[in-house]
């Protein structure tokens, strides 16, 4: 479903992001990229998203190459995927509400399901008395729970995480982290960049990065 | 499919983020769409002013070289008779010479040495004011008197701007293009100032997939929006303006009428198509935001 071909990612052409990585997530898996700050995680991710090109190298997701495509084939494949980012990426003057639905929106969905599917959504991470106030006013943690909200809610076939859990206190994260793993059970791909372990890795298919190359993998 | 619902919660967001900025536009808009419609309306004046009465005060009556005395004479009372006239004066061939020469002023030298003999005699005719728009068909009536070799009338501002349509046309189609760039640039500049006070919120869209029409039909409708409002407001002020004009100036009713609807068409039409175009630019410049 994701592969990476001899990925290597060069900033201002001498800063070694990521140096010939391959991997290959296939469709149902669960994925921890684990290893310290300036490993390559979020980059990997990047690339996986099409935020990034490779220097060199391949990705392809869903079978297709992405140094080829076009924009709007780029976006209609970010449209079937979330994406928590590291920083939430929320619209700081949008309300939750908004924040939460405007992936639906773009989707187009009718506007009777995106609301019922939105109240859903943040009640069930606990925000459902945040639904008016803008993203700007919330806490790290409620942040990166309406990230979290965002990312699901269209039920993509691919969830790639950027330290999803990094801002939730413990409760919180475990909690995330179980739904991560329901989620995997009915089918989605999920790929996490993580700096610490979890006990989740041992559902899951572990890459360990160092330096951006990969130090090594195992499940 | 983008919801309609979804793309008025934007525009109404994005005018609720700059209202003075919005309002300031779409008064801009207004006051060069004023200039557009006031274009057309000239032009349909030029066009329809060969089709108008010619008016005039006055003409000249130049006599025959072979109208004796006593014909001239016999003329003069002839045109005293008329209904329309309000006042004959004859003018000697020498007295015209003279007031050619006061007419031509310092150039008067082109007609020195000239003998005055070769002008013919002539009456100068005054019309009553109420005759005035029917000076063609006296100066028929009048050329057609024996001993009478020409009328002669000047045409007033009809006449002369039926003569300029042209170079009316010409100056009308500059100045609408100059209007419609304007109005391009103030949509423009507007469209751009939301789209980059709206920086965050359209890299998050882009990140999300969601496409180009999806991220930037708020600010085409707004964009359209500004252009019909303004025309409308325009075209109603326009509207207004010539009710005004044509209640309480009377003289000019011959001159003002209301703008045809294929007028209203158009200035609607122009407005869309530069306000859009202006949205356009500012949107093809946004794509590195």
């Amino acid at each position: 479903m994701i592969i990476l071909d001899n990925v290597t990612k060069i900033y201002h052409d001498t800063v070694y992001a990521v140096r010939d990585v391959s991997l290959n997530v296939e469709k149902g898996d669960l994925c921890f990229i684990v290893g310290p700050s300036g490993a390559g995680k979020t980059t990997i991710l990047k690339l996986m998203f099409g935020l990034e090109r490779p220097s060199r190298g391949m990705v392809s997701m869903f079978g297709r190459k992405l140094e080829g495509l076009d924009t709007s084939s780029i976006q209609a494949i970010r449209r079937h995927t979330g994406f928590v980012f590291q920083d939430f990426k929320l619209i700081e003057d949008w309300t939750v509400f908004n924040n939460a639905a405007i992936i639906l929106e773009i989707l187009g969905k009718p506007a009777v399901y995106v609301r019922g599917r939105v109240w859903r959504m943040l009640k069930w991470v606990g925000l459902q008395h945040k639904v008016y106030e803008r993203a700007k006013d919330l806490s790290g943690g409620e942040r990166q729970r309406l990230a979290l909200v965002r990312a699901m809610i269209h039920d993509p076939d691919i969830l790639l995480a950027d330290e999803p859990v990094g801002s939730l206190d413990e409760t919180m994260a475990r909690y995330m982290m179980n739904v991560f793993l329901k989620l995997n059970k009915k089918g989605t791909t999920i790929i996490i960049a993580s700096h610490r372990g979890d006990p989740l890795m041992e559902y899951a298919k572990v890459i360990q990065m160092d330096h951006g190359s990969i130090a090594g993998a195992g499940n | 499919m983008i919801r309609f619902y979804y793309i008025l919660k934007l525009i109404v967001r994005g005018l609720r983020l700059r209202p003075w900025g919005s309002l300031f536009t779409l008064i801009a808009c207004w006051f060069a769409l004023c200039q557009l419609s006031f274009v057309f309306y000239i032009v349909d004046v030029a066009d329809r002013a060969s089709t108008m009465p010619s008016t005039s005060g006055s003409m000249i009556a130049y006599l025959k070289d072979s109208a004796s005395q006593t014909r001239k004479n016999e003329l003069e009372k002839q045109l005293r008779s008329f209904e329309a006239v309000s006042k004959v004066q004859f003018i000697p061939r020498q007295a015209g010479f003279e007031k050619m020469k006061q007419w031509l002023g310092p150039n008067n030298s082109v007609v020195e040495g000239v003998d005055p003999q070769i002008l013919p005699d002539a009456f100068e005719i005054t019309l009553k004011r109420e005759y005035a728009d029917k000076v063609r068909e006296i100066a028929y009536t009048l050329s057609a008197l024996s001993g009478v070799d020409d009328v002669r009338y000047r045409k007033g501002l009809i006449g002369y701007i039926a003569g300029s349509f042209s170079e009316i046309l010409i100056g009308a189609s500059v100045l609408g293009g100059i209007v419609m760039i304007c109005l391009a640039l103030v949509i423009f500049l507007s469209i751009r100032v939301g789209i980059v006070s709206r920086k965050q919120e359209i890299e998050v869209m882009n990140m999300l997939g969601a496409n180009y029409l999806f991220i930037y039909a708020p600010y085409l409708i707004e964009a359209g929006t500004y252009g019909l409002l303004g025309s409308c407001a325009a075209l109603a002020t326009t509207s207004i303006a010539l009710t005004y004009l044509h209640v309480h100036f009377t003289s000019l009713q011959a001159f003002v009428r209301p703008l045809a609807t294929y007028q209203m068409v158009g200035i609607l039409t122009f407005a869309c198509i530069s306000s859009i175009s202006g949205a356009l630019l500012a949107i093809k410049r946004s794509f590195d935001v």
